[in-house]
Parts: C-alpha cells; sequence; structure tokens
C-alpha cells in the first residue's frame, strides 16, 4: 500500500499524511477482510525510537479477544488491507516490541458489524406524526417467514 | 394485491468547472428534463420518490453553469439535425425532436428545475427527498461528529429549496452500519433504504424478509429487491440491453471531423454530443456493426417492458401477500441516471408503468405513504452493508483507494481538535465542507474506475490543500 497521502500525480501537505499520535484504527472492507492503518508518533520510550523499532498488529475478535490475524512492520505510518474470519466484530491493537515482549500502545475502536437492537425482533404499531415515527402496541412475531433467497440476483451498481 | 416503492436517487459529483463537466449536461439533457416531463404529465394516484443529492442540488442552482449546459444542448439539437445517410436519418430526427422539446422546457423553466420538482411535489405527484451530504459512506466516515455533519447539511439544502426537512433520505451507496440510523432519526429523517444484505444479515433476520420495511431507532429501513433491480439495471440480462434500445456507447459526435464539433472539443479532448442514432442491436455486435435505431420500435418494446415489469411484481406481490398474510411491498430503487442518459427509453418505461400500475393492482406508493397508512413493523437493525459489489465495502476500500482512508480519517481528526481549540468559526465551517466535499464516494470509485482516475485524485488533493490551507490560517495562499 502506498503511503497515506500519497498519490501519483499531486503532492500533498506533510500535515495532512500524519496527525501526530499513535493511533490504529480498522475499516470494514468485505466478509473476509479489512483495511487498517496505524501511526506511530511522540512515543518516550527509547525502544520505539530506534530506528529498528518493530510494532506488532493484531486484529482481535471482539467476543473471545482471540486473534483473528496479525503481522509485525517498522513502517510507522501506513496501512494494509488484512484477511480476517467472516462473521465477527475485530478491534486491532499495536503493540511495540521490546527485548522484554510486547508492550501495547493502543488499540482501536471495535468495528461496527451487526448490533441487535433493544426489543429486536418484536412488531410495533407506526404512526407517522410531525414529530416523525412513533411506535406503540408491541407485539411478538406472528405467522410463519417468508422463504427469501437475499443472496439472489446480483443487482448491485458497482 | 400489494404495493411498491419506485425510488429514483438523482445524483451526479460535484463537476462543474471540470473537464467532466459534460456530465452534468448529458444527464440535465438526458434524464433530468425528460423525467420533469414525465412527472409533469403523470395522473392518477401512483407515486414516485425522487431523492436528490445536495452536490446535484447545487449544480441545478448554478446559474453558470446552467448557461453552459443550455449551449450544450443547443450544440447537440444542432448536430442531431444535421444532414445523415438516409438509413440515419428518421433516427437523427427523432432524437432532434426530443431534444428540441426538452430545450424548450429547459428555457420555459427558466433552466429551474427544483421549483418545478417542488411544484410537483405539492400536486401530489412525487415524494421528494435527497441524500446524505457530499456523497460520502457514512460507514467509512471517522467520527459520528462528521457522519451527523454530512445529514445536517443535506436536510439543511433541501429545506432551503423545498420548504422543510426531508422525510426520506438516500443513503450514499446504500451505506448503513448501526447507528446511522440514530443520526437518521436524530435529523427528523423516518426512511431510508438498505440493500437486500442488510435483511439477510441483521441479528433477527425480518420475518417478512424484502416484503415489509423494518424499524430501527425510529427509522423505517426498505430493503431494496435484488430481482427487479437486476431486471431493470442490469444491461446484459435487464431491460436496457434489448436491442431494440439506443445503444449507449456509440456517438454520432466521434463520427464527425473535429472542425465539425468544436462544442464537443475541450480542452484537446472531444466528449460524447450525445447524439446516438443506433440501437444494440446485439450482445456480440461491435459498435460500427450497430443497425440504426427505430425509435417506434424502441417506444413499442418500452412500453411491453412496463407491462412485462408490472405483471412480474404483481405476481411476486401476490404470492407473497398470501404467504406473509398481509399485503406485501418491495422497494424498487434505482439511481435517477438509468432512466434517460444510460437508458435512453427509460422515461418512457416509468411513464408507462406510472400510467399502467393500477391495471396491474399494484400500488405505486411512497414510502412516507406506506408508514402514513399505520403500519405494524418489525423492530430489527439492518447489518453493515452497501449496493456494492456482494453488499460490501470492497469496491471503495480497495489497493487503488485505501490511501484515501487515513488522509481523511485524519482531516477529521484534526479539525474536531481545531473546534475543541478555538471554538467554531467561518474558516472553521468552510474547512469542514473542503473536507466533506474529498469525503465523496465518486472519487475512490472514479480510481477504480481507471479512465478518470486522474481527476478523482486531483479533486480530494484540491480539498484537501484548500481544507489544510483553511485550518492552518492561511486561506487564500
Amino acid at each position: 500500500m502506498k503511503t497515506p497521502g500519497r498519490t501519483d500525480d499531486v503532492n500533498l501537505p506533510d500535515a495532512a499524511r500524519a496527525l501526530g499520535r499513535t493511533r490504529i484504527e480498522i475499516v470494514p472492507r468485505d466478509a473476509s477482510s479489512v483495511f487498517v492503518y496505524w501511526e506511530v508518533a511522540n512515543l518516550a520510550d527509547d525502544a520505539a525510537e530506534t530506528p529498528q523499532a518493530t510494532f506488532d498488529i493484531d486484529i482481535r475478535r471482539e467476543s473471545d479477544d482471540e486473534s483473528g490475524a496479525s503481522f509485525e512492520t517498522q513502517s510507522r505510518l501506513d496501512g494494509q488491507i488484512v484477511e480476517v474470519p467472516a462473521g465477527e466484530r475485530y478491534y486491532a491493537t499495536l503493540a511495540l516490541r521490546t527485548g522484554e515482549g510486547r508492550r501495547q500502545l493502543t488499540r482501536s475502536s471495535t468495528l461496527a458489524g451487526t448490533m441487535a437492537s433493544v426489543d429486536e425482533g418484536q412488531f410495533v404499531t407506526v404512526t407517522a406524526g410531525d414529530d416523525g415515527l412513533e411506535t406503540s402496541d408491541p407485539q411478538q412475531p406472528a405467522g410463519t417467514s417468508v422463504r427469501w433467497d437475499w443472496k439472489g440476483t446480483d443487482s448491485s451498481n458497482r | 394485491m400489494g404495493a411498491i416503492s419506485l425510488i429514483l436517487h438523482a445524483h451526479l459529483p460535484a463537476v462543474a468547472g471540470t473537464p467532466v463537466e459534460f456530465w452534468f449536461h448529458e444527464a440535465l439533457l438526458g434524464c433530468y428534463l425528460p423525467l420533469t416531463e414525465v412527472l409533469r404529465r403523470a395522473r392518477g394516484p401512483a407515486r414516485l420518490t425522487l431523492s436528490i443529492s445536495p452536490p446535484l442540488i447545487d449544480m441545478l442552482t448554478d446559474a453558470e453553469l446552467l448557461v453552459r449546459a443550455r449551449a450544450y444542448i443547443a450544440a447537440h439539437c444542432a448536430l442531431a439535425e444535421q444532414a445523415r445517410a438516409p438509413e440515419l436519418s428518421r433516427a437523427a430526427e427523432a432524437v432532434a425532436r426530443r431534444s428540441r422539446a426538452m430545450l424548450a422546457l429547459f428555457d420555459e423553466l427558466d433552466g429551474d428545475l427544483l421549483t418545478i420538482w417542488r411544484d410537483v411535489r405539492d400536486a401530489g405527484r412525487v415524494e421528494l427527498g435527497t441524500c446524505a451530504g457530499t456523497h460520502a459512506i457514512l460507514p467509512l466516515l471517522h467520527t459520528v461528529d462528521f457522519r451527523r455533519m454530512h445529514i445536517e447539511h443535506a436536510c439543511e439544502r433541501f429545506a432551503e429549496h423545498f420548504g422543510s426537512r426531508p422525510r426520506f433520505m438516500w443513503l450514499p451507496e446504500c451505506g448503513f452500519a448501526p447507528g446511522v440510523d440514530a443520526l437518521l432519526n436524530e435529523a427528523g429523517v423516518w426512511a431510508t433504504v438498505v440493500e437486500a444484505r442488510a435483511f439477510g444479515e441483521a441479528t433477527v433476520p425480518p420475518l417478512h424478509g424484502k416484503y415489509a420495511p423494518v424499524i430501527t431507532e425510529n427509522v423505517a429501513a426498505f430493503a431494496r429487491d435484488p430481482e427487479s433491480s437486476a431486471r431493470v439495471w442490469s444491461g446484459e440480462t435487464g431491460y436496457p440491453g434489448d436491442a431494440a434500445y439506443r445503444e449507449f456507447h456509440r456517438d454520432a459526435g466521434y463520427d464527425s471531423p473535429e472542425d465539425a464539433v468544436p462544442d464537443f472539443i475541450v480542452d484537446g479532448e472531444r466528449i460524447p454530443s450525445a447524439v446516438k442514432l443506433w440501437r444494440v442491436t446485439g450482445h456480440d455486435v461491435s459498435l460500427d456493426a450497430k443497425e440504426p435505431w427505430d425509435p417506434d420500435l424502441a417506444s413499442h418494446t418500452a412500453a411491453r417492458h412496463a407491462d412485462h415489469f408490472l405483471r412480474t411484481i404483481a405476481a411476486d406481490l401476490g404470492a407473497a401477500s398470501e404467504e406473509i398474510g398481509r399485503p406485501a411491498h418491495l422497494c424498487c430503487a434505482f439511481d435517477a441516471e438509468l432512466f434517460g442518459h444510460w437508458w435512453y427509453e427509460g422515461p418512457t418505461f416509468l411513464e408507462e408503468v406510472l400510467a399502467r400500475s393500477a391495471e396491474h393492482e399494484v400500488d405505486l406508493v411512497t414510502p412516507s405513504d406506506y408508514l402514513a397508512a399505520g403500519p405494524s413493523l418489525q423492530v430489527s437493525r439492518p447489518a453493515i452493508s452497501t449496493w456494492g459489489a456482494n453488499g460490501d465495502f470492497s469496491w471503495w476500500v480497495d489497493e487503488s483507494t485505501t490511501w484515501i482512508i487515513p488522509l481523511l480519517h485524519t482531516a477529521e481528526d484534526r479539525w474536531l481538535d481545531a473546534r475543541r481549540r478555538d471554538g467554531q468559526s467561518a474558516s472553521l465551517a468552510e474547512a469542514a465542507r473542503e473536507l466533506m466535499s474529498a469525503q465523496a464516494s465518486d472519487w475512490p470509485f472514479a480510481i477504480r474506475g481507471v479512465r478518470y482516475a486522474g481527476l478523482a485524485r486531483r479533486q480530494i488533493a484540491q480539498h484537501v490543500i484548500a481544507f489544510d490551507r483553511l485550518l492552518s490560517g492561511r486561506a487564500g495562499s
């Protein structure tokens, strides 16, 4: 992956590329991969400041804190697409590898996936009013579910 | 029998003043003016839903751009009226006749489509909505603050021109993630569209599948029907690929010497004239072997396809209604530009669908119509998804485009730091607008498409550079 901000034919200001903070973020991509990017900056740590400092990137499952994918890098400002097992919510950690082991520097927020909403599943009566939609009369589902192949035809526009 | 919502999402990237400004001129001539004519002529209870993105609103209210657009349309008409080989004369006459009518409509409206769309909305023929912000994919933004800003910007622009805040909001690329629903609700929006996958992978898959919307954070989410979408959208298996329809990719302007088409040369490069005189003929037929377009055959084919569309929909709704024990509903959502720009006969198809839906016992309702009836909806939070390939984000998060993400995320953080430190200001607000313009999904889409990749990269860079100058207090330098 190219260094964030570098393009083939434009020059972006240096300040656009870095935040000046140690961070790691994870971005949704598809059923089996995510995009993760990181920055290492302003660490008051002799080990971190050596040019050979090595950093560990770990994509972890929220459900059991197990690692879905991991790799090491010496790059302090970069990102890459990482394959992870599907169907889970993930977060990423950035750690410094030292002579004594690993020291976590930061972690990302959890990638938004599928989150249950309150009272999910029940039916409510919807009323459209001046202040928006209102719901009332919650009921448990009745009747049979419809047979529907939602994967059906690929009608994607992209 | 049941009902459908036919939802058109009208959007173009902000291309005024760029080498691809002709995208706007083409869309105005091919889609927005004919769509206006369809809406004005519509009678009866069938109603469409039209979402207009803020970048398109900006261009439709850009007086100088509209002057240039009119000049393009006039030049197009002149080219269409030029003498042709006998086998092309019928096609050329039909194109010229329709385009002259669109030019006359433009002049009648003084180029002001938004006012006429407001009028047809007030006459009850259409529900108008808008699209979040500058067409950024909300789940790919870094912060809730900027997701909220895009939604609020859209609501404000809409209210400016249509007198009230929208109840329906299109999500760019149907990009949904948990939390977006709460932001829509916060803004007063009560309906949106998600991709079918969003229902299929919900934690509690909706009992009625795609045949009823669900309610999430007091927002009704309608799932786009993949089957009817493919029938209308696909150039290979759908209606637009029919041999009778006008071929999009062969443009008569390219057959003329350059000195004969000066209006279609921009920065030394040819641009399309939109004078297209050949029909699809067959998928295996090369462009230079296409047969002349027959306007009468095409018109009859559009009517036949509208009938087929309604019959198929009616059968689907009938079977589903029986299965789920209540009237079924389908959401048929498309890019508006399909109708008239990509598919020349699309407006004819739309007009036939509107006129004949009642005889097929298919009600055409808007999302607000559906909700006004006080339906019983299931509480279900759709899954994270888009309407891209496989319902995911891979089209925009690709090896060629991942550099954009940390660049723009960093800018969000810098902007928020500046607001916390210095408070709100005019330059900070302008910086936010520059960043939001850089966040449009159109740019990574164009980079993936390769042909306009350089332009897209430059657009991102220009907005980021302007953002940086504003944030650094060096505006104008």
